[in-house]
C-alpha cells in the first residue's frame, strides 16, 4: 500500500462559541488523523460526536480553533484543494429552482470546464446516477432519494481524488443503499480516495478498509477494519452443510486443545458490539483515547483537550 | 430547564406585552355619545381636530391614503418640505405637482388648501415679471381652492376664501386693470353659458360669498369663527365693489346705475338680516332705532316704578364714604399717592351705580314690587347689552356708511360727477386736452359738492372722500400744466370741496395750497364752523408729482402685496377673513 | 436648466485640475489606502484575540497574501455561471412582480399628473424618473441584500465553496447578475415609461375656420390670418399664419405644432415635446456697479443662493467667456448668418415700472484679446425661460465700423469670446447663474439622451447591487438590507449627513440632537452651559469624526440624479456620464474587494 497522505489533520480542535466569544461547545478534541490514497475511510461515531465537524474542518467550511487540516499537502481553507476533491452533503444542499442539467452544469461552470467537456460529462454522471429521465425536472419534485443521487453527481462532476461522503445512504431505501456502497466500491477500485462519515455501521463494515471512532469529539479507536473486529482469542467457524456427526466431532477437537467453544451460530454484526463497547466504556472513563495504530504520525498528539 | 427558562421569557414578553397594551387602551379609547372616550379622544374634543366634516370622497385619496401603511402624517411631511423646497428654487411646475399630491394625502385639511391657494395666489404670482404669467398663477390658486372646495363641499371658509380670491386678489392688486381684463376675457375659466357681462371678478367672486352664506342659511354648516358681521356682508360688499369698478372703467350706463341699486338693496337685506351675535343674541343692523327704542322705554318704565330712586341711591351710598376716601377722591389724580389711588377707586366703586344696585334699592325700599322691578331690570340689562351689540357689530361692517354710500351712488348728482371726472381725466391722460379737462373737473367738483351735500350722512374721510381727492390731485395737475394752481384764491375759492380735500391728503401732496386756503379761512369771520383741523407748518412742496403711474388704492391696506420681495404671509386663522 | 454643480471635463475631473480640487483617481486610492489600514487593524485585532498576537499576524499576513493571489485567478466561466445562477435565483423569487408594480403605477399616474402645467413634459419625465430610480433601488436593495443570506441558510452555499470557487467571485457574480437583469428592467421600464409619456402629453389641437382673423396688407390683400386652437390639454396655442394658412403655432406647454393650410387648417400632432438641447457653457464672472471684476453679483435676500444679480443701468454686467467657438456653429436664417444663443434672465424689481412691459437689457460681445466690442445689441428679458437669442455674424463695433463675429470677436487661438449682458433700467435687476447662457449647438438625439438619463440610474442601481451584495456577506439578509438602506439614505442626504458631520448644520451632532428632541429645544440656541453639555458635546465630537469618515464612502445618490437634464430638455454631457460610470466601477471594485475579504474571513458552515 503506497502510504500519501492525501488528507491529514494534527491536533485538530474545534470550538463553538456564541456571539460573545463564549465557549458553548467543544466539537472536537485534539484529532490525528492520516487518510492514504485510494483507500476508503470511515468516520464512526454517535449524532454529535464530531464527525460531519471533521469533515466540514476539511473541506475548510469551518476554521480550526487549534491545529491544522490539511488536503493534499496544502490547508484546507486554500480554495485550489476543491480542484480535485467532492463533497456530497449530509442533506443535498442544492439549488430547488434549477433541474438536474442545470444543477451539473452550474457546478461543472465553476470547475471552469470547457463546454464540450461540461456536456459530455453531465451526460455519462446523469446516466451513471440513474436519472435520465429526471433530467429536466426541478429538483424541487425530486424524491429524497433522487436528490441523493444528483447531489452524488455533483460531487463527482469533476472527477475528483477525494471525495468526502456525509452520511451517505441516509434516507435511502435498501437497494439505493446498496447502490450507494457499489458505487463507492467502484470509486475505490478505480483509486480514488473516499473519506465518509456515518452512523450506519453496517455501511462502514460493509465498505471501510479503516474507521476512525469519534465519541464526545475524541478519537476512540483508529485501524483498519479487519483488524478491529479480530478478536484474537476468539476463533470464528462458520460452515456449510455439516453433520450432526461432525460438529460433535469439531467439539471435540476443540475441547481436546483445551478450547472451550462458545457458539456455533451465524455470526452478528460485530462492528456493532464494538461500537456500543467503545461508547460504553467512553462514557464510563472519558478522556481514553486511542492509541495510534500505525506509527506514520509526523507529530504527536500532544495533551488531551 | 433550558425549556424552562424560556418559558418564563415568554411569559415575561407576554406579561411586559400586556402592561404596555393598558395604556394604550387607556389613550386610545375612542369617545361615544355617553362617554367621552380615552385621553386621545379628549385632547382631539379639545382642540376641535378630525376629519369629520367631507366632502367629495375620492377613492383616488383614499387608496392612497391607506397606501402609505399609516405613515401619511411621515409621507405629507415629507411633501410638505419638499413643496418648500421646490418654491424655494422657484421650480413652480414640481411645485403644484406636489401640491396635487398633498391634496390627495390630506384633502380634509382645510388650512392646507388656504394656506397653498395662498402661496400660488399671492407668492408665486408675484415671483414672475411677465403680468400673464402672474395672472396664469394668480388663476392657478383660485383653481386650486376650488379643488378644495370639491373635497369639503359646503365648507363656508374655503367658499368665503375663493370669493375673497377672485375679488380681491384679481381686483384689487397692482396690476387690477390687466387682471380685470385677462379674468373678463379667460374662457377657460368661466362656463361657457356665463354671458360676458357677468364675467366680472367682482360678479363672481359675490357668487362664490353668497353660496358661502346659502350654505350657512340652510344649516348644512356652521360658519365657524367667522364674524357675522363681515361674513354676510361679503356678497354685497362685492356687489359695490363691481359698482365702483366698473365706473372707474367708465361705463356710467344702465349697467352702472343697476349695480348700485342692486347694491342698495343687497345693503338692505343684509341690515335686515338676523344673526346671532356673539352673545347669543339675535340681532340685525337695522335694528337699531327700533332696540334704542326700546331700551329707552324699559328705562322709562323702570324710572317711573319709582321715580328718583337713583338721586336717592346715589346720596345713600355717598354717605357711606370714609373720611380718607372722600379727600382721595378730592385731589387731583396726578396726585394722589398710591394708597390713595386705591382709595379712591374704592370710593369710586361705592358710588358706581347699575341697574341692579338701583333694583336692590328699590326691592328693599318696596319690597312689594320685587317680582315687577326683577323682572324688569333684568329685561333692562339684556335689551342695553343688545343695543351694544348692535352698535359694536355696524360699526364693524361700516354699515351706516355703507348704507349711505349706495343711496349717494344712486343719485342723479352723484352719477353725473362719477362721469364728469372720468371724462376729466381721460381727457387730460389720453387726449391731453388741458382746457377741456379742467372744465370738466371743475363740472364734477361741483356736482360732488352737491351729492355730498344732499348725503349728509357721508363723511369727508371715507373712502369716497378719497376717491373725490384722487380726482382732484389729478386736476391739480392739470392745473400744474396750466401754470396755475390751487394755491391761487382765484381759482381755491371756486373749489368746493377743500374739506374733503383735507382730510384725503396724508401725503400732502396739495399741503400748500391746502394751508393756503385754511389760513383765509381763519382770517375771514365768515368761515363756516370747522371740523377742528389746526394747520401745521405747511411743506412747500408742489403740486405735481408723476413719476410713476400707480395704480390708487382706495382702500389702504386690504391688498398685502406692496412689492416683488416681500412675500405676503399666507393666512392664519384670522389673518385673511376682512 | 438649473445646473448646481458645474460639470467638470473628464480628465481633469479624474486627476485634478488646477482648479485646486483633489481629482478622483487620488481621491480614490486615499479612500482604499484608509479603508485598507482600517481593514488591517481590525483584522488584526480580531484573530489577535483568537491566536494570539503572533498567530493573528501571521493569519492576517496569510489571508492578505492569499487574497492577492486569488485575485489574480478570478474566471469569468465561474463569474457568468455565478451570475446565471443569481438571475435564475432572482426571476424565481419574482422580481418580475416589481415590474407589474411599475406599470401599476403609470396607470394610476394620472391620480397625481395633470398636464395642466406650464411644462408639462418636465413633470412627465420628472415623475416617470424618479419613480424608476426609487423602484429599481428598491428591487436592487432586496435582490442583492437577501441573496447570499439565503444561500447560507439553505447551506446551498456548502456545495458551492466547496469548488474551486474564489470568495470574490461569488460576490462579483453577484453583482453581475443582479446588475444585468436590472438592466433588463431598467430597458423595460424606460420603454413603457416612454410611450406613457408621449402617450399622455401628445396631442393635437383643431382651429375652427371661423375662429380665424384675416390680416390684410396695406392694400387690403390677405397677408395672413391669426386667431388660436381649440383648448386641449388644457391648453391652447395662438396661430400666426401665412396667407395659405400653414405655419406654426407658438410655443405653449414646451412644444408647438405645425398647420398645413389648404381646404381648412389641420393641426398635426404635438413636437418638441422631448428635447435634448445642447448647451456650449461658458464661464460666467460679473462686473459690479462700478465696473469692477467680482466672482459674484449681488443678492437680492433670496433664500436660494443659485443666481446672484447685476444692477440695471450701471456698469455692473455679467460677463461669460466661451471657449471652441468656430464658424460651423452658425445657422443660416433670414437675415443672415447667426450664433444661436441660449439666455435665461431672472429679474428683479424694486419698482413696477409699467405694468406688462418688459425690462430691457443689452447683449455685447468682445474679443478677450484684442477687446475689440460689439455695439450693444437691446432685448427684452423674458423673466425665467429660455430666450433664444441670435448673434448675428455680421455686426458693427462700438467704433461704428463693420466687424465680423468670427473674423474679428471670436480669438483664433481656442475660438475664444466674452458675450456681455447688462440691465438697461434703474433701479432693476437681472439675475443669473453660469448656465444661464450657453451656445446653442444642433440638439441632440432625445431618444440617445434618454438613454443617457436612464444610465445615471442604472449606476445607482448597480451601486446599490454592489453596497448590497457585499454587505450581506457577513450580515443576515434583514440586517444586510436595512444597512444598505442606511447607506442609500445618508447616500441621498449625503450633503446634510457631511454638514452635520462638519458642524455646518444646525442642531449640532447626534447626541445633541436628540437632547433637543427629546427637550424640544429649538435648534439655533446653545445649549446651556454645565457638565452635561460639554459631556454631549465631546461624544458628539467622536460621533463626528466617525461620521465624517463615513461620508468619505457614501455614494452622492442625489448628485447621480440627471433628471433634471430629461425633464428640462437638455442633454446630459458625456462627460457626466463617464463621471458616473466611474464613480459605479470604483464603487463595484471597492464593495467587491471588501466582499471578498468578508466572505474569505468567514466561517461558511457556522
Amino acid at each position: 500500500m503506497s502510504q500519501e497522505a492525501v488528507v491529514q489533520t494534527r491536533s485538530l480542535a474545534k470550538v463553538y462559541r456564541d456571539f460573545w466569544g463564549r465557549q458553548k461547545v467543544r466539537a472536537l478534541k485534539a484529532l490525528d488523523l492520516e487518510v492514504y490514497k485510494g483507500e476508503v475511510f470511515g468516520l464512526l461515531g454517535p449524532n454529535g460526536s464530531g464527525k460531519t465537524t471533521t469533515i466540514k474542518l476539511i473541506l475548510g467550511l469551518l476554521f480550526p480553533t487549534e491545529g491544522d487540516a490539511l488536503v493534499f499537502g496544502k490547508s484546507a481553507s486554500d480554495v485550489s484543494k476543491n480542484d480535485r476533491l467532492g463533497y456530497l452533503p449530509e442533506e443535498s444542499y442544492l439549488y430547488k429552482f434549477l433541474n438536474a442539467e442545470e444543477t451539473l452544469d452550474f457546478y461543472a461552470r465553476l470547475f471552469d470546464m470547457p463546454a464540450e467537456q461540461r456536456t459530455e460529462r453531465i451526460d455519462s454522471l446523469i446516466k451513471l446516477v440513474g436519472l435520465d429521465r429526471a433530467r429536466k425536472r426541478q429538483l424541487q419534485e425530486y424524491s429524497k432519494g433522487m436528490t441523493r443521487r444528483i447531489g452524488l453527481a455533483q460531487a463527482l462532476i469533476n472527477d475528483p481524488d477525494l471525495i468526502l461522503l456525509d452520511e451517505p445512504t441516509s434516507g435511502l431505501d435498501p437497494i439505493g443503499t446498496r447502490e450507494m456502497k457499489d458505487m463507492i466500491l467502484r470509486l475505490k477500485e478505480q483509486g480514488k480516495t473516499v473519506i465518509m462519515c456515518s452512523h450506519l455501521l453496517a455501511d462502514v463494515q460493509d465498505v471501510c478498509d479503516r474507521i476512525a471512532i469519534l465519541h464526545q469529539g475524541e478519537l476512540k479507536e483508529l485501524g483498519r477494519v479487519d483488524e478491529l473486529l479480530t478478536i484474537e482469542d476468539v476463533t470464528q467457524i462458520r460452515a456449510k452443510g455439516l453433520s450432526e456427526d461432525c460438529k460433535n466431532e469439531l467439539r471435540d477437537v476443540i475441547s481436546r486443545h483445551g478450547g472451550e467453544l462458545q457458539d456455533l451460530s451465524n455470526p452478528t454484526t460485530t462492528l456493532e458490539e464494538l461500537f456500543l463497547e467503545i461508547v460504553r466504556d467512553s462514557a464510563a472513563r472519558p478522556g481514553r483515547r486511542a492509541q495510534p495504530a500505525e506509527p506514520v504520525q509526523a507529530a504527536g498528539g500532544e495533551g488531551q483537550g | 430547564m433550558n425549556e424552562r427558562r424560556s418559558l418564563y421569557r415568554k411569559m415575561a414578553y407576554l406579561l411586559a406585552a400586556g402592561v404596555l397594551l393598558f395604556p394604550i387602551a387607556q389613550l386610545g379609547n375612542p369617545s361615544t355619545r355617553q362617554e367621552e372616550g380615552g385621553t386621545l379622544a379628549k385632547i382631539r374634543a379639545d382642540y376641535d381636530l378630525g376629519q369629520s366634516d367631507l366632502g367629495e370622497i375620492d377613492p383616488a385619496s383614499e387608496t392612497i391614503r391607506l397606501a402609505t401603511l399609516g405613515l401619511r402624517g411621515i409621507a405629507v411631511s415629507m411633501l410638505w418640505s419638499k413643496g418648500n423646497d421646490y418654491k424655494k428654487r422657484e421650480d413652480w411646475t414640481n411645485y403644484r405637482a406636489t401640491l396635487t399630491q398633498l391634496a390627495k394625502l390630506q384633502p380634509y385639511f382645510i388650512t392646507f388648501w388656504r394656506y397653498q391657494a395662498w402661496n400660488l395666489t399671492y407668492n408665486v404670482s408675484v415671483e414672475l415679471d411677465d403680468v400673464r404669467d402672474r395672472y396664469y398663477y394668480v388663476r392657478r390658486g383660485i383653481e386650486f381652492l376650488k379643488e378644495g372646495t370639491k373635497y369639503n363641499r359646503d365648507s363656508p371658509y374655503l367658499l368665503a376664501e375663493l370669493g375673497w380670491f377672485i375679488g380681491n386678489k384679481v381686483g384689487r392688486a397692482d396690476e387690477q386693470k390687466v387682471y380685470r381684463r385677462l379674468f373678463r376675457a379667460d374662457d377657460d375659466y368661466h362656463p361657457e353659458d356665463r354671458p360676458t357681462e357677468q364675467r366680472d371678478n367682482w360678479l363672481v367672486s359675490k357668487t362664490w360669498y353668497q353660496e358661502a352664506v346659502d350654505v350657512v342659511d340652510s344649516g348644512r354648516k356652521s360658519m365657524g369663527k367667522k364674524n357675522p358681521a363681515t361674513f354676510f356682508a361679503d356678497p354685497p360688499r362685492s356687489q359695490m365693489n363691481y359698482g365702483e369698478a366698473i365706473q372707474k372703467e367708465g361705463v356710467f350706463t344702465r349697467i352702472s346705475e343697476r349695480a348700485w341699486e342692486l347694491a342698495g338693496e343687497m345693503w338692505e337685506d343684509f341690515g335686515n338680516r338676523q344673526f346671532k351675535s356673539s352673545r347669543g343674541f339675535l340681532i340685525s343692523m337695522n335694528g337699531l332705532d327700533k332696540q334704542q327704542e326700546l331700551v329707552d322705554k324699559l328705562q322709562a318704565d323702570f324710572d317711573a316704578l319709582s321715580p328718583g330712586v337713583e338721586a336717592e341711591l346715589l346720596e345713600i351710598r355717598r354717605a357711606t364714604l370714609t373720611e380718607e376716601e372722600r379727600a382721595a377722591m378730592e385731589k387731583d389724580y396726578a396726585e394722589r399717592s398710591e394708597e390713595e389711588v386705591e382709595l379712591a377707586l374704592s370710593g369710586e366703586d361705592k358710588l358706581n351705580i347699575n341697574d341692579k344696585a338701583i333694583a336692590e334699592y328699590v326691592i328693599e325700599k318696596r319690597p312689594d314690587t320685587m317680582a315687577q322691578v326683577r323682572k324688569l331690570s333684568s329685561r333692562l340689562a339684556q335689551e342695553r347689552s343688545k343695543l351694544f351689540l348692535i352698535r359694536n357689530n355696524r360699526d364693524v361692517a361700516n354699515f351706516a356708511y355703507w348704507k349711505t354710500r349706495c343711496e349717494f351712488e344712486q343719485t342723479e348728482q352723484a352719477r353725473q360727477a362719477h362721469r364728469l371726472s372720468y371724462a376729466a381725466t381721460r381727457a387730460f391722460l389720453d387726449d391731453a386736452d388741458l382746457l377741456g379737462s379742467k372744465k370738466l373737473f371743475e363740472e364734477g367738483f361741483d356736482l360732488w359738492a352737491e351729492a355730498m351735500e344732499q348725503n349728509p350722512g357721508l363723511e369727508v374721510d371715507s373712502p369716497t372722500g378719497a376717491d373725490i381727492a384722487e380726482f382732484v390731485k389729478t386736476y391739480a395737475r392739470v392745473l400744474a400744466q396750466l401754470d396755475k394752481s390751487l394755491v391761487d384764491p382765484e381759482l381755491a375759492d371756486k373749489f368746493p370741496l377743500w374739506e374733503v380735500l383735507e382730510a384725503n391728503d396724508p401725503e400732502r401732496d396739495l399741503a400748500a395750497a391746502i394751508d393756503a386756503w385754511r389760513a383765509r379761512q381763519e382770517a375771514s369771520p365768515s368761515g363756516l364752523p370747522q371740523i377742528g383741523g389746526s394747520s401745521e407748518d405747511g411743506a412747500d412742496e408742489d403740486v405735481a408729482d408723476d413719476s410713476q403711474q400707480e395704480a390708487s388704492e382706495p382702500e389702504g391696506g386690504s391688498e398685502a402685496e406692496t412689492g416683488e420681495q416681500q412675500p405676503a404671509s399666507p393666512p392664519n386663522a384670522e389673518a385673511s377673513v376682512e | 436648466m438649473v445646473l448646481e454643480e458645474e460639470i467638470l471635463p473628464y480628465l481633469q475631473w479624474l486627476t485634478g485640475g488646477p482648479e485646486g480640487s483633489i481629482g478622483a483617481i487620488p481621491w480614490f486610492f486615499v479612500i482604499v489606502f484608509a479603508l485598507l489600514v482600517l481593514g488591517l487593524l481590525l483584522g488584526f485585532a480580531i484573530s489577535a484575540a483568537r491566536h494570539g498576537p503572533l498567530g493573528g499576524g501571521d493569519r492576517v499576513y496569510r489571508t492578505l497574501t492569499a487574497g492577492f493571489r486569488e485575485m489574480t485567478h478570478l474566471s469569468g466561466r465561474r463569474i457568468w455561471a455565478l451570475a446565471r445562477l443569481a438571475i435564475k435565483e432572482a426571476l424565481r423569487r419574482r422580481v418580475v412582480v416589481a415590474l407589474i408594480v411599475f406599470l401599476v403605477i403609470l396607470l394610476f399616474a394620472s391620480w397625481f399628473l395633470k398636464a395642466d402645467h406650464k411644462d408639462p413634459t418636465k413633470l412627465y419625465m420628472s415623475f416617470v424618473l424618479t419613480a424608476t430610480t426609487y423602484l429599481m433601488l428598491g428591487i436592487a436593495l432586496v435582490l442583492s441584500a437577501f441573496s447570499l443570506p439565503t444561500d447560507f441558510k439553505t447551506k446551498t452555499i456548502y456545495t458551492v465553496v466547496t469548488k474551486p470557487v474564489r470568495s470574490g467571485e461569488i460576490v462579483l457574480g453577484r453583482i453581475l447578475g443582479f446588475s444585468l437583469l436590472g438592466t433588463v428592467m431598467l430597458l423595460i421600464m424606460a420603454l413603457s415609461s416612454y410611450v406613457f409619456v408621449i402617450r399622455s402629453l401628445s396631442h393635437a389641437h383643431e382651429i375652427d375656420a371661423a375662429n380665424l382673423r384675416r390680416i390684410e396688407g396695406p392694400g387690403g390683400e390677405v397677408i395672413g390670418y391669426e386667431g388660436r386652437t381649440t383648448r386641449d390639454l388644457y391648453h391652447r396655442h395662438t396661430i400666426d399664419l401665412g396667407s395659405e394658412k400653414s405655419g406654426t403655432a407658438i410655443v405653449e406647454n414646451g412644444h408647438y405644432h405645425t398647420i398645413e393650410g389648404e381646404d381648412g387648417p389641420v393641426v398635426s400632432s404635438s413636437q418638441g415635446l422631448l428635447r435634448a438641447r445642447q448647451p456650449l457653457y461658458g464661464k460666467l464672472r460679473y462686473l459690479d456697479r462700478k465696473g469692477v471684476d467680482k466672482e459674484r453679483g449681488i443678492s437680492v435676500g433670496s433664500e436660494w443662493t443659485y443666481r446672484s444679480f447685476i444692477e440695471g443701468n450701471s456698469q455692473a454686467a455679467a460677463i461669460w467667456t466661451f471657449r471652441g467657438l468656430d464658424a460651423s456653429q452658425v445657422i443660416e436664417t433670414e437675415s443672415g448668418e447667426q450664433l444661436p444663443v441660449g439666455l435665461i434672465v431672472r429679474v428683479f424689481k424694486t419698482h413696477k415700472g409699467i405694468i406688462g412691459k418688459a425690462i430691457t437689457g443689452g447683449i455685447q460681445v468682445r474679443n478677450p484679446e484684442t477687446g475689440l466690442t460689439s455695439e450693444l445689441y437691446p432685448f427684452e428679458a423674458l423673466d425665467a425661460q429660455v430666450d433664444e437669442q441670435n448673434i448675428p455674424r455680421k455686426l458693427t463695433s462700438t467704433e461704428n465700423e463693420p466687424i465680423d463675429l468670427f473674423d474679428d470677436i471670436v480669438t483664433e487661438k481656442g475660438g475664444r469670446m466674452e458675450l456681455i449682458v447688462q440691465c438697461l433700467e434703474r433701479g432693476q435687476y437681472f439675475g443669473f447663474a453660469q448656465p444661464d447662457c450657453y451656445i446653442r449647438l444642433p440638439d441632440a438625439s432625445p431618444a440617445w439622451n434618454l438613454v443617457k438619463v436612464y444610465s445615471s440610474i442604472w449606476v445607482q442601481m448597480v451601486i446599490v447591487v454592489a453596497i448590497g451584495v457585499s454587505a450581506s456577506t457577513l450580515l443576515n439578509g434583514p440586517v444586510a438590507m436595512l444597512f444598505t438602506v442606511s447607506f442609500i439614505l445618508l447616500g441621498f442626504f449625503k450633503d446634510f449627513f457631511e454638514g452635520v458631520a462638519t458642524g455646518t448644520e444646525y442642531g449640532g451632532g447626534p447626541v445633541e440632537s436628540l437632547y433637543r428632541l427629546l427637550t424640544q429645544k429649538n435648534i439655533i440656541t446653545d445649549l446651556d452651559p454645565g457638565a452635561g453639555a460639554t459631556f454631549i458635546q465631546s461624544v458628539d465630537s467622536v460621533l463626528k469624526l466617525f461620521m465624517l469618515a463615513i461620508a468619505q464612502v457614501l455614494p452622492d445618490f442625489s448628485s447621480f440624479s440627471t433628471v433634471g437634464f430629461a425633464a428640462y430638455g437638455f442633454n446630459v454631457p458625456p462627460d457626466r456620464v463617464l463621471q458616473d460610470l466611474t464613480i459605479c466601477l470604483a464603487y463595484v471594485a471597492g464593495t467587491a474587494v471588501v466582499g471578498y475579504f468578508l466572505l474569505r474571513t468567514r466561517e461558511v458552515a457556522k
